[in-house]
């Protein structure tokens, strides 16, 4: 039935001037219409999941430029990618959208890393003391739940991380996905993602440890 | 510093970069996003059939000078491989001795000419026939 409807979306053109069609339509539909010439849909498409590319650009890039260009880029490399698409039964359309943000993600990672900007690790007095009294509460059995982080920290000692580990580990303990989805999204072994995880976590405790 | 609060530490540093709903929706509607996408997307395409028509010329350039570099060579083979008395006629014998020079293809033309009563036969042909 969605085979037959796809084919007559193909056929027909009636959805480039009823725009309130396409909202009816689904993923798998609005990918056909726009494989059959339909800007128009992409539209649609890029209006239904421009919230979630969002926020899972956001996890990886504080910064809302550099968030939006991310975005841009993932959007773009979707549209030329279409024809790559299967759909139905492999692979959601937002999973599928989803893999190609990641991947967005890991390369703006990448080239933040080869650009060797630093400028974010390095931690101000105001950061270092607020670390030390962290720790010193955590050592002395003090409440600290309450006091959040910065983002602006946490930027700073995430930015340590090489791209690998930070990608699985705002995967997993970020958005909290299950290991074989982050493996999916990612292209990885399952075990290659719980190794990043561990290998980051190894990481951040050793930076926080400079602080004991 | 005991390894549990380390990573309970370690988990506010991950959770510190969750995005409140504001800053998602200023990021998902920010203006002109779309249009900039758009843009992207044309100039792409652009980009890609400018390369492929590049890319086609290049081939037929390089396809075009290897065909004039192998007839290139073909002809020079040919000058190099000519005999260097090619262009001088055969001579035939005659009763005296001496070497009588051979009819010319004109000649040749003009006797068949005239063997099949065309008009076009000169004196001096009709001369030596008798």
């Amino acid at each position: 039935m969605i085979a037959a409807r796809m084919k007559s979306i193909a056929d027909s053109n009636v959805f480039v001037e009823e725009s309130p069609v396409l909202q009816d339509m689904t993923d798998n539909e609005l990918v056909a219409a726009i494989r059959a010439g339909n800007e128009e849909a992409f539209q649609v498409l890029f209006e239904r999941h421009r919230n979630a590319v969002a926020r899972l650009t956001l996890r990886f890039f504080k910064r809302r430029e550099q968030a939006e260009e991310i975005m841009q880029e993932a959007f773009t490399k979707a549209y030329f990618a279409l024809d790559s698409y299967r759909g139905g039964y492999e692979l959601s359309f937002i999973s599928w959208l989803s893999q190609i943000t990641v991947r967005a993600c890991y390369d703006e990672l990448r080239r933040v890393q080869r650009r060797n900007e630093s400028y974010e690790s390095d931690l101000s007095d105001d950061d270092t003391a607020f670390l030390q009294n962290h720790v010193e509460a955590f050592q002395s059995g003090r409440q600290m739940e309450k006091e959040t982080i910065s983002r602006d920290l946490a930027e700073k000692l995430l930015s340590r991380l090489s791209p690998e580990d930070r990608l699985a580990l705002m995967l997993v303990n970020g958005e909290e996905l299950p290991v074989a989805d982050v493996a999916k999204l990612t292209g990885w072994s399952e075990g290659k993602v719980k190794t990043r995880v561990m290998r980051a976590r190894n990481s951040l405790r050793n930076v926080l440890h400079r602080f004991v | 510093m005991k390894e549990e609060s380390m990573e309970k530490l370690i988990d506010k540093i991950v959770k510190a970069t969750d995005s409140t709903e504001e800053e998602i929706s200023a990021a998902a509607n920010s203006p002109f996003l779309y249009r900039r996408l758009r843009n992207a997307i044309e100039e792409k395409k652009t980009k890609t059939a400018k390369f492929f028509w590049g890319e086609l010329f290049a081939t037929f350039k390089i396809a075009a000078l290897g065909m004039a570099a192998v007839a290139l060579l073909a002809i020079g083979v040919l000058v190099v491989e000519q005999p260097k008395d090619s262009h001088k006629r055969p001579s035939i014998q005659t009763g005296n001795g001496q070497k009588a020079p051979s009819p010319s293809m004109d000649e040749n033309e003009e006797l068949f000419a005239d063997s099949i009563g065309l008009p076009n036969a000169t004196k001096e042909v009709k001369e030596v026939k008798k």
